[in-house]
């Protein structure tokens, strides 16, 4: 993992210092609530329903148990002991109070933590494959891309303001585990007819009140452009994006509005003539690949008997070893999720308690690695198959255990109504509601495969539109109004989801899905996962029962 | 013709704490029950003026903005402020071990 030297260590610290000086003036007066409110966002600091808010920034999701050790701490001792994890792989504490975030940004910077670009019109966190590093499909370790443009991104002096939030994302794998297409840029590390590695760029995805599929920018970029080619495609966003509608000042309205290839053009044009001292040369390159050098393996056979014993002997470890126990490239490890969507429970949510034992079973047995997910889950990427069951046990005493990743209570939800000051409607506790219908395991293992995400307002942080139900809630007329959209994708076959019809009152969103599973679970043919079985009947079979049943 | 002023109550943020906070003529309260009723919209222009501009109330609390109620009961008319009235999520938001641990 990157670990920070001396100037990050110091650039931390000082940042802290002075978000301590600016709470400081703010309390005495001698900065208005107008001056210390971009201040505040700055450092991830919002105002929302019930209290501030505070998103720190995790790097490309990960983390090592120290730091999740602190997150517990700082939920315990600043919070109500719990913090809920993004579909961005940071964290939020939804109760900070403002006298206390100069010490939470201070315990932060002990662990090589903050909270600095978590909020405001500049570069966010880049995220990324949460296998990075363990994945057998992938070319090589997306996270050293991520600190790359983690490094250059940090207090550009360009793009500190530009016409709104930027978000990167990156992979290194065929099948997209980081939803780079719905992102501002996605960069894919590919290998060209030669065989060498580089990047496919991607732009103009993202999701909000006007989603779009992100197109591809630059076929095949050498590694060593990549830098300057994020400020160049950066550049021409800032120049040319528009900041009279904050609506629309997003880069996919830009790509959108120019066409691709006029935005190309630009990009390629404004590359050939940009300063490309900022591009990484070969030796800064391995000095930061030398902190994502894989960890020490033992040697050991792939096959497990004492994995296959316990599978045996216990069923519901086998259940979860099925659903949530993914393929490692080192033979005798596996990759194993642990959902943070426990029956009742809220998505993405974890106490005190429960990141403790994360962070213990890290340390334990994950080389002390874990990984915030996209979906709100926590990845242990490198675990020993002979451990898995021990882990299962340590996972089970704080109800860690539910074996759905991938499944219909594997919901992914944002805060909605019950804590955002944007949000229209509650998300929360539909996603309840519909994981209690759906919560024997055995329909879930019926049903397969089904993605539903939930956003309680039309800027999407749940990211309905590529779920594969995607919910949104709205307000009419100070009721909530539930739209369902089908057949949306987060992964390399990405695809925006489409409207089925009418909304659905509060109480009768339940029903409504209930009606579209079955529908599914009628029609499909052998095999066939709910996305799979939209793709081929299309809309109107499932339109037809539903609105017959409503 | 002008939709008819609703009466409301002052509400913001506390600066240093966060959490909603209701005028109640003097002070501000943690519980909406003891807002100062705003009854006319000639009152309500003024109370949100002093509230915008005064830096006293700049020294204690954020964002100040009315909310309409209901005057029987001084609950708001808008799910959302209702929600923030009660000051806390809709649903059991502490996990169920740490609700008896509390206890």
């Amino acid at each position: 993992m990157y670990r920070y030297d001396e100037f990050d260590a110091a650039f931390v610290r000082e940042r802290a210092d002075q978000f301590r000086d600016q709470v400081q003036r703010r309390l005495t007066g001698a900065l208005t609530e107008e001056e210390f409110r971009p201040l505040r966002l700055m450092n991830g600091l919002y105002l929302q329903l019930h209290a501030y808010m505070l998103r720190l920034a995790i790097p490309y999701g990960a983390m090592r148990g120290e730091q999740m050790r602190t997150l517990a701490m700082i939920a315990e001792k600043y919070d109500r002991g719990y913090g809920h994890f993004t579909t961005r792989q940071n964290i939020q504490f939804n109760w900070p109070k403002l006298k206390d975030v100069p010490d939470i940004l201070d315990d932060l910077a002990a662990v090589e933590m903050h909270a600095i670009q978590s909020s405001g019109n500049c570069i966010r966190n880049t995220t990324s494959d949460p296998f990075a590093g363990a994945a057998p499909d992938e070319i090589e370790d997306p996270r050293i891309m991520g600190e790359m443009i983690r490094q250059w991104s940090s207090l550009h002096p360009e793009f500190t303001f530009l016409g709104r939030k930027f978000k990167i994302a990156v992979s290194a794998t065929e099948e997209d585990r980081a939803a780079i297409k719905v992102h501002d840029i996605g960069v894919q590390i590919i290998r060209n007819e030669a065989g060498e590695a580089g990047y496919k760029i991607l732009v103009g995805g993202g999701l909000g009140r006007t989603p779009m599929i992100g197109k591809v920018l630059r076929e095949f970029l050498p590694k060593a452009d990549l830098l300057p080619y994020l400020e160049a495609a950066l550049r021409v966003y800032n120049l040319y994006g528009r900041r009279d509608n904050k609506y629309k000042a997003r880069i996919k309205i830009l790509v959108h509005e120019l066409g691709i290839e006029n935005y190309a053009a630009r990009v390629e044009e404004e590359f050939a003539a940009i300063d490309k001292s900022p591009a990484l040369d070969a030796e800064e390159y391995v000095r930061i690949a030398a902190y994502f050098t894989p960890p020490t393996y033992e040697a050991l056979a792939d096959d497990n008997v004492l994995l296959e014993r316990m599978k045996q002997e216990d069923p519901a470890f086998a259940a979860w070893v099925a659903r949530n126990v993914h393929p490692h490239r080192e033979p005798g490890y596996a990759i194993a999720t642990i959902s943070l969507k426990p029956i009742g429970g809220a998505p993405g949510d974890a106490t005190s308690e429960q990141m403790r034992l994360m962070a213990a079973v890290a340390e334990a047995h994950s080389m002390d690695e874990l990984r915030v997910t996209h979906e709100q889950n926590i990845v242990l990427p490198h675990v020993r198959k002979d451990a898995l069951y021990t882990v299962w046990t340590k996972l089970k005493s704080q109800g860690l255990d539910a074996p759905n990743k991938g499944l219909v209570t594997d919901i992914i939800a944002c805060p909605g109504l019950d804590y955002c000051n944007l949000a229209t409607a509650r998300s929360i506790p539909v996603a309840q509601n519909i994981a209690e219908r759906f919560a024997d395991p055995a329909l879930q293992e019926k049903i397969g495969p089904l993605s539903i995400k939930i956003s309680g307002c039309i800027n999407a942080c749940g990211h309905h539109h590529i779920g594969h139900i995607g919910i949104l809630g709205l307000d009419k007329a100070g009721v909530e109004s539930y739209q369902i959209t089908l057949g949306g994708d987060s992964t390399e076959t990405a695809a925006i989801g489409e409207r089925v019809g009418p909304g659905f009152a509060y109480e009768d969103v339940v029903g409504a899905i209930e009606t579209l599973i079955d529908t599914y679970l009628e029609r499909r043919e052998v095999g066939e996962t709910f996305l799979q079985t939209y793709r081929r009947i299309g809309m109107s079979a499932f339109k037809e029962t539903l609105y017959a049943a409503a | 013709m002008a939709k008819a002023f609703i009466p409301s109550v002052l509400t913001a943020n506390h600066l240093l704490e966060g959490d909603a906070v209701w005028w109640t003529g003097k002070e501000w309260s943690r519980n909406i029950e003891k807002a100062e009723v705003i009854a006319t919209a000639e009152d309500a222009t003024t109370i949100l003026e002093m509230a915008s501009t005064s830096a006293v109330f700049e020294a204690e609390v954020v964002g100040p903005y009315l909310v309409e109620i209901d005057t029987a009961t001084i609950a708001p008319i808008v799910r959302r402020e209702a929600i923030r009235a009660d000051r806390a999520p809709t649903f059991a938001y502490i996990p169920e071990h740490d609700q008896r641990q509390a206890a």
